[in-house]
């Protein structure tokens, strides 16, 4: 059987702060969530039967831990999102290209030959030609697609790419990734 | 990059601005497709030479708003579905009200600023029954302001609008954060007046 704490006047200590609650009636919340941690912590205290769980629906209600649950997915977004923005923020300051200066670090699989040629205006048969395949039924199909079409390395692929468009636009820089 | 970013984008390149504004209509009625990105992208391929920058803007626009209004007609015919001790309850009633009263921000604020709440809000517009004119009115000014937005940005960085729109997803989790901690701040002091005025004694 669970120990059942009296209090001086004779009360149990649960009957104790029933009697408490009714005459300071309207407490605000924060001070109800005080006295529930003051009584958690009060030493040689006891959980007796009706103690804090009867106490504990009234002070956490499910309005409450909407509340709390939103403040604390708020912070959260807020803390992880942010620093995420500002991460993102210092490689876009440091990524940006001088005036007149194409990136050839930017080439991706997902691109087509004729879109790389439009980028960085250079003509579509010189690429074709670097990577050695027809360009009939393969305009439409991006980069990736073609290494695996021909059993190409897709990393060779790309550099081989890179230096079609060096080699055809020798004003061009290639701009290391940050 | 997911594959499924990589295919859409290589689809805009290889079908252009219908393939967009396929894209973006689906994504307008909440499935989970990465918009801003293929409007940031589009900025870039207009800048380059790739998309004609008219014909771009109207069909994304076209296909975002087709989206939009398949969200409200969603809300609308969900409406029907759901019991009537919902729909004819007082809180029903007043949310409808309150929608009525300040829908229109909140239609023009989640099209480019609180974009992961658009399909959301365009559903709740339909269940209302907000007038749909005005809902169109909104839609296309919000949306008009996000494609002018990331398109330009995507535009002006061109070269670097994979990082941009890194930056945009960032920046919108970011607001929507911010959203839901003055969210639960207003609902908390709320709350706490009106304990308060309760706890006051009646004279």
């Amino acid at each position: 059987m669970r120990p059942v704490e009296i209090s001086p006047t004779g009360k149990t200590h649960a009957a104790q702060l029933r009697l408490e609650r009714r005459r300071r009636p309207g407490r605000s919340i924060g001070s109800r969530a005080g006295v529930c941690v003051l009584d958690w912590l009060r030493p040689g205290r006891r959980i007796g039967k009706g103690t804090m769980m009867r106490r504990f629906p009234r002070t956490l209600s499910p309005y409450n831990l909407l509340i709390a649950g939103l403040l604390v997915l708020g912070l959260v977004l807020t803390v992880v999102f942010g620093g995420r923005a500002l991460r993102n923020y210092q490689r876009l300051q440091l990524q940006k290209n001088p005036p007149g200066m194409v990136d050839v670090e930017a080439i991706r699989g997902w691109m087509t030959m004729p879109y790389i040629a439009q980028a960085y205006d250079v003509p579509e048969d010189e690429l074709f030609a670097a990577l050695g395949i027809p360009s009939e039924g393969n305009r439409n199909v991006p980069l990736r697609r073609l290494a695996e079409r021909y059993g190409l390395d897709p990393a060779l692929t790309r550099q081989q790419i890179q230096q079609a468009i060096l080699r055809l636009r020798p004003a061009t820089t290639p701009w290391a990734e940050p | 990059m997911s594959e499924l970013t990589e295919t859409l984008l290589t689809a805009v390149l290889v079908y252009g601005p219908l393939a967009l504004a396929l894209t973006l209509a689906l994504a307008a009625l909440g499935l989970p497709l990465p918009a801003t990105l293929l409007v940031l992208a589009a900025g870039a391929f207009v800048q380059q030479g790739v998309l004609d920058a008219g014909s771009t803007a109207l069909l994304a626009l076209g296909g975002t708003m087709l989206g939009d209004s398949g969200g409200y007609g969603l809300g609308r015919l969900g409406e029907r579905w759901l019991p009537g001790r919902i729909t004819s309850s007082a809180t029903w009633r007043r949310a409808a009200a309150r929608f009525s009263d300040w829908g229109g921000w909140a239609i023009v604020i989640t099209r480019f600023l609180l974009t992961p709440l658009g399909p959301a809000t365009s559903i709740i517009a339909g269940s209302s029954h907000y007038a749909f004119g005005r809902f169109l009115a909104f839609d296309l000014l919000g949306e008009l302001i996000w494609i002018a937005l990331f398109g330009g940005l995507g535009y002006s960085f061109a070269t670097s609008w994979e990082l941009l729109s890194d930056l945009a997803s960032s920046l919108s989790g970011l607001l929507l954060g911010i959203v839901v901690l003055l969210l639960g701040g207003v609902l908390a002091v709320r709350t706490r007046r009106a304990r308060q005025a309760r706890a006051r004694p009646q004279l």
